[in-house]
């Protein structure tokens, strides 16, 4: 698998028979998600873009908080998943007349290079004899010098997890990565089983599009 | 969607992580023998279950970091982009910095204080003087002007603290610049908005510090929208407070 994303990003993705934008299909019916989210890939209208320009603060708004979301979870760095972000932002404005609205979502196309620019930094970092980090915190990062296709894996998942809703997410982090019962989770949350189990299914069909789509453009 | 599907999409759901009791596993079955469909779409999903299995963390850790990113992080985007739109003006760099640098301006415009003497932070003073020759502090105008710093006057006061403070108008809201000197150190002192109904809108906080700090704290209002800055404590005695001009409309 690449780890380089092609920009800008492919056609959406075909999600349960339909073929919908890709950030369209990460939200469950129930939950509308953040503004930036509902983003309509080949609509028009793109949040965050006017004029034909991007619109760095509507921009940063609506998404600016789920890149550091992928980015701190991919470094475990605080600052240096700020710095990603920024980095992100500034290699999207420098390439602002590349992005195809018709292609992809801003969403989506923003993700792409936030990816490639947290694998710059996270080899980078790699390559310093001094870290910033805990020795815990490190050893959550896979070491691509002894296994590259497992940094790899490890961004891409978590690069899709970042990208669907935060109630979906908070579902599928309790129960399928913490071991979380559903009823425990419940009563953590507040939130019935029915309710949780159905956030569960829509993560689970959004990740699946997510990452197939990542995997097509690979 | 129907009930009927909702409850579908919760029995697959379950099925996928193992969560099913039998009442509903019979339920499932009668599912799969009337809809096809239904298999395939665990098969499916279960696969992208088992490859999330490699993020799990250890026993007791947490497998996702739920981190805020700092308000100073929204100020250093945008001085990062020239031209995107209202950039604060002393982190607004003519070309692609450099990391050190890009940090540099993401402290300067942080909630975190920074010290006289980490160099680049540009203060109030430094701001809103007319010695300035940086070209980035070329945006000028009236109250609620993008970009503009807008010195702020605070009423007299006996405190013998030191504090001046200017505003820039942004798209996302507005940021308060602050120059402190004379605060206690380790009191909290919270940074506010208030509009015209009284309603207060907090712009984060700082700390008192031995030595003269700049900071600069920023609150999802736009200007027009702000009558008052006040920096006051925790319990809401009020150590500052200036009123500002209305925005021309």
């Amino acid at each position: 698998m690449a780890l380089s994303l092609a920009l800008p990003v492919a056609s959406p993705p075909d999600v349960g028979g339909r073929r919908v934008a890709g950030a369209v299909a990460r939200l469950a019916p129930e939950e509308p998600g953040r503004p930036g989210a509902t983003e309509r890939a080949g609509s028009g209208e793109q949040v965050g873009m006017g004029d034909d320009e991007l619109d760095v603060a509507a921009a940063y708004r609506l998404h600016g908080r789920d890149l550091f979301g992928f980015a701190v979870n991919a470094t475990q760095d605080r600052h240096l998943a700020e710095e990603c972000v920024q980095d992100t932002f500034t290699r999207a404005w420098q390439a602002r007349a590349r992005f195809d609205p018709a292609r992809g979502s801003l969403r989506t196309w923003l993700f792409a290079i936030a990816r490639n620019v947290v694998v710059d930094h996270v080899r980078a970092r790699r390559r310093r004899p001094l870290r910033a980090v805990g020795d815990d915190e490190l050893a959550r990062v896979p070491d691509e010098t002894d296994q590259p296709e497992r940094l790899d894996a490890h961004m891409t998942l978590l690069w899709a997890l970042a990208q669907i809703s935060e109630p979906q997410r908070r579902v599928v982090v309790a129960v399928r990565l913490e071991g979380l019962t559903y009823e425990q989770l419940a009563e953590r949350d507040g939130v019935p089983v029915p309710t949780l189990r159905t956030r569960m299914f829509h993560a689970l069909r959004a990740l699946r599009a997510i990452l197939e789509e990542e995997e097509g453009d690979a | 969607m129907s009930t009927a599907d909702e409850r579908r999409d919760e029995l697959v759901a379950a099925a996928v992580t193992d969560d099913l009791d039998d009442a509903e596993r019979a339920e499932l079955d009668a599912l799969r023998a009337s809809d096809p469909r239904v298999q395939a779409e665990i098969d499916e999903l279960r696969a992208v279950s088992d490859r999330l299995g490699a993020l799990a963390p250890g026993p007791g850790a947490s497998a996702w970091r739920d981190d805020e990113p700092s308000p100073a992080l929204a100020g250093a985007v945008l001085a990062s982009t020239e031209g995107s739109g209202s950039a604060r003006p002393s982190a607004r760099p003519s070309a692609r910095p450099s990391a050190p640098r890009r940090r540099l301006g993401m402290v300067a415009a942080a909630v975190a204080l920074v010290a006289v003497g980490a160099g680049g932070a540009l203060g109030v003073q430094q701001l809103v003087s007319d010695d300035t020759a940086e070209d980035d502090l070329a945006v000028q105008g009236p109250p609620g002007t993008l970009g503009a710093v807008e010195p702020v006057a605070f009423a007299a006061d006996d405190d013998p603290a030191d504090v001046d403070a200017a505003l820039v108008a942004h798209t996302w809201g507005t940021e308060a610049v602050l120059d402190v000197e004379g605060l206690p150190p380790g009191q909290v002192y919270d940074v506010v908005f208030l509009d015209a109904d009284g309603t207060e809108v907090s712009a984060g906080a700082f700390l008192g510090s031995a030595v003269e700090i700049h900071c600069s704290v920023n609150a999802a209002i736009l200007r027009e929208d702000v009558r008052v800055l006040r920096i006051q404590l925790p319990d809401g005695t009020v150590v500052r407070s200036a009123e500002l001009p209305a925005v021309a409309t």
